[in-house]
């Protein structure tokens, strides 16, 4: 038990009201939790004896499915159909969330049509004040409506590029396909709008819009999402405007602008080797600086550690700025990871590792190790020393490369 | 490691995941096997294997017990160590952190330890950085800490991270970047760069809107779930649970989680652990483990770029107290002893894969407050359908020896007497429902001025007694409430039982409640709480029972030789007859008879304002009585008997 949970005890003995629940008789289970759910759920309202018994009828119906008894399950959802008649305002709010999950299961299962009859029964469904919470809800299910009918739109789309434009079916087609983009946007706008992560459905939209030619739209769409400070921050708002700026041709400038702010939240995307190109390619001296900087935030990151592109990237960047009188550069690079890259990447155990993995990748780690920590660093030593047929004229070359550039006693 | 009684094991601390020529010997193992995929458990299946290679690195959670008087050890093994290396561990305990090394044949050595002046609250070893820990102290600091370099503090805020909630738990651990922790409280998640101006940091999980959160709802676990496996597939995902969800949250996409799950959990989720897939292109196994011994079985699907999921049914393992059903069903008392020892909170969990295996199979070992560890393995199994019908459990033979060595290990063990333990019921509040009632004020005043003092309470504390108190009655040995309550226990009512032992400690506020339910329970219930209040009127100055006025019109008790008539005469009689008798007793002129040592002047007008309707369902009750029972009753006469055994103590007379 750890300390928190002795915490958790306590607290409960000193709040509770009801001693009598303290000590159950039922050992070591906390009942406390048990009620404290129940009054979550109904907002702190004395529950109805009907409202116990179907939430008693769920936690069976949960038991079951957790144990994986299917026939017992179904009987006692067969009982828990009661709950439709559940006269509790609380619950019939819920009703459209429920309608959704339902909409999200057919969809899952491929049955779209029923998800989409699902989902405008969910629409319609009102009960007593519209609260902004169900406003969302409400957003939602129809933009889940305005996804299926995208889905239908995309499929059309497919359809109509093996028709000839001067067919007459042609023309029947894409007015067919107008008529539900324009459905489409109107379900997806509103939702789209409205703060939050709605990543399928922007993607969706933008497609449309630019298939229909409205760029700026599509632009505008983008770079609201990426950038109004409401939503939350979303690193794939940034990756659709860079993806789509990429199709429109915009200037490397741009590019590598948004770009930047990826950087910023996702310093481990693999687009980040893209912005490393980027950068190199620039005119500007900081852009190399920064370029060098992308690199070394890159490996720093565990699910990075194999990449080999970005590996091969470092050291022939390494090189070229060296080349270039750049050792500060290095340094400033190398200062805050000099204490932890040796047994992050270079430890002896993962140039065993690596070197029986994947020899390439260990050719290129060795060059890396062998310009920042010296030809005597255990990295560069093991793999310098393996006997390969195939390698040894690449590692000859590593060795070169090392001794002219390492920054580590460079007289030496 | 040969098999010794259970107890022993509280005081060492066990690793689990190690090979050994065989289990650790008298530990019981669970009785099903549940598959790990699909479809329920399949008989025959329960493997006494031991789980060859199981020291797989950077997979396990190894937890230890220390002695009673101190708190759990808890901490991560394996992580840090790569290859050859030894294997590390990191040990907590209140004021200590400790680094253990774990040499290839098991042997554990402590590296460097570590004083906490304030008290360590969260220990985590390093996925990336051999031998480096976060260690969070209830000051609500966090360092990084290692043997060669010491100690560094990268974080520091006592305040909680996301809405004031006062709480010393922290927890942190490592994220996919090396330099970068999460630090989390009961209220949310925080990720801090350790390479950054001190205080800066990104929440990322906050307990609210965001994650749709309830009421009420607190962070109980979190965890970095990228550390599984040599290759991880998800090296950025943290897993959050509280009382009742289970969040999973991507470093990179801070606040809105990715998945969210009810886990409906019946106790607070305090393990958990995401296992490398048994088989290539499998969804990965996550345990989730409750204190309350609870297991649950899910398996997340996703790779690199695409988003979590749940893939499959979530599955609820058996837990310890499960396996009870398959132990032969023993006397009570053993049976009470063997229930509550399977019934002991859990605190560790750890799970494997074996790699030697050559078909997957998931061990398991979870760790008892009482020092048992239980072990179940899991088998992949193909999915046998959905009209496959879950089989009953079972033991294998090496299961069930293994077992019954451990249960008679248990059994030979003298049973520890109960630590009495305070009610906790604050004095306040106590005080407060007796002002309430309105009840005479010098019970309450010299009640707490006796509690301020710090002195027992004595009768003149509380101003006018009855001139004549009950007569003196027999002390009820020990061994009678043990009796009692092996009584409770073999009528299936323990937890009445202790519920009203309970009661009974609570005070005078509970007095009229208990007395009003007495009255209605059966006379196996109405004897025993008899006796429960002779305890309570023959030491005066012990109970708070005296102060009240309810607890003072205290009906006379019978001496042990009325008892004993009582019992004579229920002995002697055939159940058939004794309707007869009744009816028959109640002409008799008997109630004039003042019964012999019973001279309170109150003892009238308490049981005639305790019995209206008495005497007929008492004596009912003691109709259906088993004789044998009755010997064992002590001083077995409630308030409300009185009337009753005026009459009854004549039948000798009458010749029966």
């Amino acid at each position: 038990m750890s300390d928190f949970s002795e915490e958790l005890i306590r607290s409960k003995t000193e709040d509770d009201q009801e001693e009598s629940c303290v000590f159950s008789g039922t050992g070591m289970s906390f009942p406390w939790l048990q009620k404290y759910i129940g009054t979550v759920a109904t907002g702190g309202k004395k529950e109805k004896d009907f409202a116990q018994t179907t939430n008693a009828c769920l936690s069976f119906i949960q038991e079951a499915l957790l144990k994986h008894r299917w026939q017992k399950a179904a009987e006692f959802m067969h009982s828990y159909f009661q709950i439709l008649e559940d006269s509790d305002s609380h619950k019939r709010q819920a009703a459209p969330e429920i309608s959704l999950q339902h909409a999200l299961y057919l969809l899952h299962h491929g049955m779209l049509e029923d998800a989409n009859r699902n989902l405008s029964h969910a629409e319609t469904w009102r009960y007593g004040e519209k609260s902004s919470s169900q406003e969302v809800l409400i957003n939602l299910i129809q933009a889940y409506k305005g996804l299926l009918q995208y889905y239908t739109w995309s499929k059309k789309k497919m359809e109509l590029s093996t028709l000839d434009e001067d067919d007459y079916a042609y023309n029947t087609a894409s007015q067919n396909m107008l008529n539900h983009s324009w459905k489409t946007s109107v379900n997806l706008c509103a939702l789209i709008q409205t703060p939050g992560v709605w990543d399928p459905f922007v993607k969706s939209y933008v497609e449309m819009l630019e298939f229909y030619g409205d760029q700026d739209g599509a632009r505008e769409v983008l770079t609201n999402y990426a950038y109004d400070e409401k939503f939350p921050s979303n690193p794939n708002a940034h990756i659709y405007l860079y993806n789509f700026l990429k199709r429109e041709k915009a200037p490397r400038e741009k590019l590598i602008s948004v770009l930047k702010i990826l950087y910023q939240i996702v310093p481990s995307h693999k687009l980040m080797l893209e912005f490393h190109r980027l950068l190199r390619k620039s005119e500007k001296e900081d852009h190399h600086k920064l370029g060098l900087e992308v690199l070394f935030g890159v490996l720093d990151f565990a699910g990075c550690t194999k990449n080999i592109t970005a590996w091969k990237y470092l050291g022939k960047y390494l090189r070229q700025t060296l080349v270039g009188n750049h050792l500060a550069w290095v340094q400033e690079e190398w200062n805050s990871r000099k204490n932890w890259w040796p047994s992050f990447h270079f430890s002896s155990f993962w140039a065993k590792s690596d070197w029986k993995e994947d020899k390439a990748l260990a050719c290129e780690k060795a060059l890396v190790a062998g310009i920042l920590l010296g030809k005597g660093c255990r990295y560069f030593r093991f793999i310098s020393k393996q006997d390969d047929q195939v390698l040894r004229k690449k590692i000859k070359r590593i060795k070169k490369s090392v001794k002219k550039h390492s920054i580590v006693n460079p007289g030496l | 490691m040969g098999p010794s009684p259970p107890l022993g094991h509280r005081h060492c601390l066990i690793l689990l995941p190690f090979p050994r020529p065989q289990l650790p010997l008298g530990f019981p193992q669970l009785p099903t096997a549940p598959v790990l995929h699909c479809r329920g458990p399949r008989p025959g299946q329960v493997s006494g294997q031991p789980p060859g290679g199981a020291a797989a690195r950077g997979a396990g959670y190894a937890v230890g017990a220390t002695a009673p008087g101190r708190r759990i050890h808890r901490g991560r093994f394996g992580l840090g160590a790569r290859g050859d290396a030894a294997a590390l561990l990191a040990v907590r305990s209140d004021y200590h952190c400790a680094l253990w090394k774990v040499s290839k044949q098991g042997r554990a050595a402590p590296l460097q330890v570590l004083q906490v002046g304030k008290g360590a609250t969260g220990i985590s070893l390093s996925p990336h950085l051999p031998g480096e820990l976060a260690v969070c102290s209830r000051s609500g600091a966090v360092c990084l800490w290692t043997p060669q370099d010491g100690l560094q503090q990268v974080y520091k805020d006592p305040e909680t991270l996301v809405f004031c909630d006062p709480s010393p738990w922290r927890w942190a651990d490592f994220t996919a970047h090396p330099r970068v922790l999460t630090v989390g409280d009961r209220t949310g998640v925080k990720i801090i760069d350790t390479q950054g101006p001190p205080g800066c940091g990104l929440l990322l999980f906050r307990g609210g809107a965001e994650a749709a959160c309830r009421q009420g709802e607190r962070v109980l676990l979190s965890q970095y779930l990228g550390e599984c496996g040599a290759e991880p597939r998800l090296p950025t995902l943290q897993l959050i649970c509280t009382q009742f969800s289970l969040y999973l949250v991507d470093e990179r996409l801070p606040l809105v989680p990715m998945l969210k799950w009810d886990h409906d959990l019946p106790s607070a989720p305090l393990w958990a652990q995401l296992l490398p897939p048994p088989c290539p292109g499998y969804p990965q196994p996550l345990l989730l483990g409750g204190q309350g011994g609870h297991l649950q079985l899910l398996h997340l699907a996703g790779e690199g770029a695409s988003a979590p999921r749940l893939a499959g049914p979530p599955q609820s393992l058996p837990s310890s107290s499960d396996s009870l059903s398959a132990f032969p069903l023993l006397e009570p008392k053993s049976q009470w002893r063997l229930q509550e020892r399977l019934k002991a909170p859990t605190i560790g969990l750890a799970a494997t894969i074996p790699s030697s295996a050559s078909k997957p199979v998931l061990s398991l070992f979870q760790l008892s407050a009482a020092g048992d560890v239980f072990h179940q393995h899991l088998h992949l199994q193909a999915d046998p359908g959905p009209h496959s019908r879950a089989p009953a459990a079972s033991w294998t033979p090496q299961a069930t020896a293994c077992c019954s060595r451990w249960l008679k290990a248990l059994l030979d063990v003298p049973p520890t007497p109960p630590v009495w333990a305070a009610p906790t019921f604050s004095h306040r509040r106590l005080l407060g429902c007796m002002e309430q009632r309105k009840v005479e004020q010098k019970g309450p005043e010299g009640l707490r001025a006796a509690m301020a003092a710090g002195r027992l309470l004595r009768q003149k504390d509380l101003g006018s007694l009855p001139s004549a108190g009950p007569p003196p009655a027999p002390e009820p040995g020990p061994e009678d409430e043990l009796s009692a309550r092996l009584e409770a226990a073999w009528e299936g009512r323990m937890a009445a039982w202790w519920e009203r032992q309970q009661g009974r400690s609570s005070g005078p506020g509970r007095q009229p409640k208990r007395r009003k339910r007495r009255t209605q329970l059966s006379s196996t219930f109405s004897s025993l709480s008899g006796r429960l209040d002779l305890s309570d009127a023959t030491s005066p100055p012990h109970s708070p029972d005296r102060a009240s006025p309810e607890a003072r019109p205290r009906p006379p008790v019978t001496p042990p030789s009325q008892e004993l008539t009582q019992e004579l005469w229920a002995r002697g009689v055939p159940s058939e007859r004794q309707q007869t008798l009744r009816d028959y007793m109640a002409r008799l002129p008997l109630q004039e008879d003042t019964p012999r040592g019973v001279c309170s002047p109150l003892s009238g007008t308490s049981s005639s304002r305790a019995t209206p309707s008495r005497p007929q369902t008492l004596q009912d009750g003691t109709a259906e009585l088993p004789p044998g029972r009755n010997t064992r009753r002590g001083a077995a006469v409630s308030s409300s008997q009185t009337s009753r055994q005026q009459v009854l103590r004549k039948k000798p007379r009458m010749g029966f």
